[in-house]
């Protein structure tokens, strides 16, 4: 018996723990959506679909959408007021408010109640542009026009402020160069007769109303420039109620019998609408703000650089529509979820080149936005109608991955997707705080290894050589060689990465490093050397670097590491005598360019590097030297915007510029580099993406940064954005007076000067990773004096001599 | 039943209880050892098949080959010396009472220090500004860059002792326990002072003992790669540049192939090693 349990114990022990330990069950189908009750995969039905609805030719910005009493739609826009009586299928213009929308006025904002009676914010314009008065037009349904007579506080500079008094004004009325010094924590001027200067213009705003919404009792929620929150009387413009606010908003809507208002960074404030005081808060509603706001890099206005979005009172009673970038939400007051309606990435919620600037539920199933292109000034009109039909996620699925991310891959996925609805794209960001470069390419090389990778690499900042020398990347010279013979591209940039005659990876958007400054400065400037001795010969010292934006040695190593070119032989080994030649000349120049710095501020800005963003692109190139305290701007060219900002800024300053080059080397800056993993399962659809990418229609994308590799693209690009394409830029000079610069857009003239260049282009600059860290690094120490130019050389050498040797 | 079955018996009840192990170690390194010695002979992405194409490259790889002489050369220059400086320290231990309980502790404290602490008190000691340059400025002595140096690796040798030295202390006064009162008061008897005793009953008593720390050791070698690479980084100083280092680089470039025939070449040797110093003990019991 003894015997019988030795020996049948430990076989029942082996036994009871393979059957607990290998059991297990396969969820990836329902992960997917998909059952595993039968044999065959069964697709989830049921999504929303879009929709253009054609609008009247020449209409305008579309300010409000609203469904009247009478089932009629009606659209308020700044070219007229239009009405549909097929459920927004098709449009007419009324006779509504006709007057107003003649050449001596303009229509700001504007809201419409159910019964089809509309509150206009308008411009009534005198002699020139600059001459007008703001009024308030009531127009009730039957277009009786009445001018209301609303007395505002006026403009309140000192408080108008984050929240805080004495911080600093708004964006609205500051647009001045924030290395000016010129305003202290009170608010005021070191220089009171600088204060003067600066506000003599604005001494005359005149406060308005800003944004505005019928509430439910008929009374216009509003809110001006002081950020006072009105309560008006439509009929009277009797102010009935005010109420200050401290934070400074920038959404308001009439909900019901609540007014909700959307401060700077997404905060959530709900008040009544009959005594506007605060009521409870929604916690549902404000964590989803807050969440929003937190995931707003892929929110972002690509213009304003904020978050954008909308709010509209929905079909149900105390429900609200809540619509940005990332789709369409709906909260019921009281309850604990905010719901996804729509899903912004298949459609053209998700396309940032566009903002929802109007949005009514129509029935429980259908929606209508208008939509206003920002770069172009059109706008458009989209109606989205579920259909139980259609299938609710793509059949094909492809992941894009970047190090970082970037608002030109996320509209070329967006426009993708609304041009491929059976492709789901989902764009994969590497990088994340606190993590390294190398820490990032090992993760992606596991999921690489695990067959988990991506589909699509953009690989700005990898080891490109090194992944086409490991078979990694697919040969696309056959999509790059078909979008070349249909519509050219810039064959220099487009294969700079060729190898025996394949493509692994091209290059969809480049910049131009360039130097900007007095042309007889400029002249002497051939490279790290001659840079060194025009800074170090510069008679005046200023008490910022004479080189833009250089204040630490890293800085100064950033911007001019573009003469560093030649310092990589074509063997991937360092040139030894270049690179001693160039931390020479570097340090040299960076001793002359910070000379009549306060070193208290170089120190300052040394803590304030570790937090900044690094950008591709300069958009204001040029437009420091205005200040006349930097004589030499340097930094990468990478937008039509930026050029004409450049070229408007050349001509205040009498400045000149020149791109970096040698003898037989036109250099550019690659960026958003595609490739195709070759281990892809889904190869079509990451063929088709890339494809995609270099077409004239997706390298028209005017957002983020870089210019088109696609000729026909950059002609048009050549053309402004909108007829009356005007950017304004403020800034203190040496005496502290106001500067302004207005920039318009290339004569012709200059236009060819820019397309002439950028067919001369032909030399990558594309620094391997680790030996831009190693010369970054150890020659900040050499420029601050804590190594010798041969110590800081033999560093590099050693650490890039190591890696090298690993290949 | 005879003596051999039921030997032979008892011996299979035992397999039976540490097949789960064993399937677990199999399943988490063996199988996976497997691929990685398939994976030697394959290229990293496409996996065709190249022969001995990666360990004549590995080979002929001078990173490797820089990594591989510092393992070594740390290893032979660290091994011995924490086993002798933590022999010397559990015999002193062991015969002093009371305060060895605290003594005890207080070399264990080393090892229960999280790494990142350990890294932030390397750099405040050793960095070009720090302490241990202060003292030496104040007392006259020239500064030294100690990380950027060939000082690196022996402050990687002092970082390893430091943190182990308890370990092993433990493990040496284990044994030490192991030994009979007796053996040593019979020596006594017979005239035998300490020095003779040491080296005629402790050494030879501690020799099982002396095997396990020295595998211990070895494998815990390995692990000064974290304070390392967290100090500096990818590329250290070339003098504490370590084959993690240069495995741990490899996978940041997808060289797979290159990182099996590595981890074979390196498994290799340990195998070697083990197997050399497993047949000297055994000599030496026998």
């Amino acid at each position: 018996m003894k015997i019988l349990k030795k020996q049948i114990l430990p076989i029942l022990l082996v036994f009871s723990t393979v059957l607990l330990g290998a059991c297990g069950k396969d969820d990836d189908n329902l992960k997917k959506g998909t059952s595993t009750s039968d044999s065959k995969t069964i697709q989830a039905k049921g999504r929303y679909l879009e929709e253009e609805v054609s609008l009247p030719d020449q209409t305008g910005y579309i300010m409000a959408i609203k469904r009247m009493e009478n089932n009629v739609l009606r659209l308020v826009t700044d070219s007229g007021i239009y009405d549909s009586e097929d459920n927004g299928d098709t449009w007419s213009k009324t006779e509504i408010g006709a007057q107003l929308y003649t050449e001596s006025y303009s229509v700001g904002s504007a809201d419409i109640d159910s019964k089809g009676n509309v509150i206009l914010v308008v411009y009534h314009f005198g002699d020139s542009m600059e001459d007008y008065t703001i009024e308030y037009h009531y127009l009730d349904k039957d277009g009786e026009d009445r001018v209301l007579d609303i007395e505002l506080d006026p403009m309140d500079f000192g408080d108008m402020s984050n929240g805080k008094e004495g911080e600093e004004a708004p964006d609205s009325i500051q647009g001045m160069d924030e290395s000016e010094d010129s305003m202290t924590q009170d608010g005021q001027s070191e220089d009171e007769s600088d204060m003067d200067v600066k506000f003599n213009q604005n001494d005359d705003m005149e406060n308005a109303i800003q944004t505005l919404s019928f509430a439910d009792n008929g009374d216009v929620i509003g809110m001006d420039y002081n950020s006072t929150m009105l309560q008006i009387d439509p009929l009277t413009g009797e102010i009935k109620n005010t109420l200050k606010n401290d934070d400074y908003i920038s959404e308001l809507v009439a909900c019901g019998n609540k007014v909700l208002l959307k401060g700077m960074n997404n905060t959530l404030e709900v008040y009544n609408t009959e005594t506007l005081q605060l009521e409870d808060s929604y916690p549902a509603l404000s964590d989803f703000f807050a969440a929003q706001n937190q995931g707003a890099e892929g929110n972002m206005n690509i213009n304003y650089g904020v978050p954008s979005s909308l709010m509209k009172v929905g079909l149900k009673e105390d429900s609200l529509l809540y619509t940005d970038h990332t789709g369409l939400y709906q909260y019921t007051f009281g309850g604990t979820v905010v719901e996804q309606i729509i899903n912004g990435t298949t459609n053209s919620l998700g396309n940032m080149e566009s903002n929802a600037t109007a949005l009514e539920q129509l029935d429980e199933n259908t929606y209508l936005a208008g939509f206003m292109d920002i770069q172009g000034g059109t706008a458009k009109l989209l109606k989205y109608t579920y259909s139980g039909e259609a299938d609710s996620t793509p059949s094909a699925e492809i992941n894009v991955y970047s190090l970082k991310d970037d608002q030109t891959l996320r509209q070329v996925i967006s426009k993708f997707q609304q041009n491929n609805p059976d492709i789901l794209v989902n764009l994969q960001i590497g990088m994340s705080e606190g993590q390294t470069l190398s820490d990032t390419l090992r993760t992606l090389n596991t999921n690489i290894m695990s067959g988990k990778g991506p589909d699509i690499i953009i690989l700005d900042g990898m080891p490109i050589n090194n992944y086409i020398d490991k078979n990694l990347l697919e040969d696309i010279s056959d999509l790059v060689d078909d979008v070349d013979k249909s519509e050219g591209l810039y064959g220099d940039i487009a294969k700079a990465f060729e190898k025996d005659k394949k493509i692994y990876a091209v290059p969809t958007r480049f910049a131009i490093p360039t130097i900007v400054g007095d042309p007889a400065v400029l002249d002497g400037i051939k490279d790290a050397g001659t840079l060194a001795d025009q800074l170090e010969g510069y008679p005046e010292a200023s008490d910022q670097p004479l080189l833009t934006n250089t204040y630490t040695a890293k800085e100064y190593l950033k911007s001019t590491l573009s003469y560093a070119y030649d310092i990589l032989k074509e063997d991937g080994t360092l040139d030894e005598g270049a690179l001693k030649a160039f931390l020479e000349a570097s340090k040299r120049g960076y001793k002359g360019d910070i000379r009549g710095v306060n070193p208290e501020e170089i120190d300052g800005m040394k803590t304030a590097e570790e937090e900044k963003d690094s950008t591709f692109g300069r958009v204001d190139l040029g437009a420091g030297l205005m200040t006349e305290k930097q004589i030499l701007d340097m930094g990468n060219m990478s937008t039509m915007e930026s050029y004409a900002t450049m070229v408007a800024a050349n001509k205040k300053t009498n400045s000149g510029y020149q791109t970096i080059s040698s003898e037989d080397k036109q250099l550019f800056a690659p960026n958003l580099m595609a490739g195709i993993n070759s281990k892809s399962k889904q190869l079509d659809a990451a063929k088709d993406f890339v494809k995609a990418m270099l077409t004239e229609e997706f390298q028209s994308i005017r957002v983020g940064e870089g210019f088109p590799v696609n000729q026909k693209a950059f002609e048009a690009i050549c053309n402004p954005p909108r007829e009356d394409y005007m950017m304004a830029y403020m800034l203190s000079d040496s005496n502290g007076a106001s500067i302004s610069l207005e920039v318009t857009w290339p004569t012709d003239d200059e236009l060819s000067e820019i397309k002439e260049l950028v067919k001369k282009l032909d030399t990558p600059l594309n620094y391997d990773s680790t030996i831009q860290e190693a010369i970054m690094g150890e020659g900040a120490k050499c420029l601050e004096g804590e190594l010798t130019v041969d110590e800081a050389t033999a560093n590099i050498l050693k650490t890039v001599q190591l890696y090298l040797s690993e290949q | 039943m005879s003596k051999t079955n039921r030997t032979r018996k008892q011996n299979m009840a035992g397999v039976y209880f540490i097949i789960p192990s064993f399937l677990g170690v199999s399943i988490f390194v063996l199988f996976p050892f497997l691929d990685v010695v398939r994976r030697s002979f394959v290229t990293a992405v496409n996996e065709t098949w190249v022969g001995l194409a990666n360990y004549k490259m590995v080979i002929e790889n001078s990173a490797f080959r820089l990594a591989a002489g510092n393992t070594l050369r740390f290893v032979g220059v660290c091994i011995p010396v924490l086993v002798v400086l933590s022999l010397l320290t559990a015999v002193f231990l062991y015969s002093s009472g009371k305060i060895a309980d605290f003594l005890k502790s207080a070399f264990l404290i080393p090892m229960a220090i999280p790494v990142a602490s350990v890294v932030l008190l390397w750099k405040v000691l050793f960095h070009g500004q720090g302490m241990l340059n202060g003292f030496m400025d104040k007392l006259g002595f020239t500064p030294v860059d100690w990380m950027n140096t060939k000082y690196a690796f022996w402050v990687l040798v002092f970082s390893y002792i430091w943190k182990n030295l308890g370990y092993d202390i433990i493990l040496w006064i284990a044994g030490l326990s192991a030994i009979p009162s007796s053996i040593y008061e019979a020596a006594r008897v017979d005239g035998a002072g300490n020095i003779r005793i040491f080296f005629s009953i402790t050494i030879p008593n501690l020799l099982p003992t002396l095997y396990t720390i020295t595998v211990l050791s070895f494998l815990n070698s390995f692990k000064v790669f974290r304070e390392g690479y967290l100090v500096a980084g990818d590329y250290p100083h070339e003098s504490m540049y370590l084959l993690q280092h240069t495995f741990n680089n490899w996978f940041r470039d997808l060289s797979f192939d290159k990182i099996a025939a590595g981890a074979v070449l390196v498994a290799i040797v340990i195998l070697i090693l083990v197997t050399l110093l497993e047949k000297a003990w055994n000599q030496k019991e026998s």
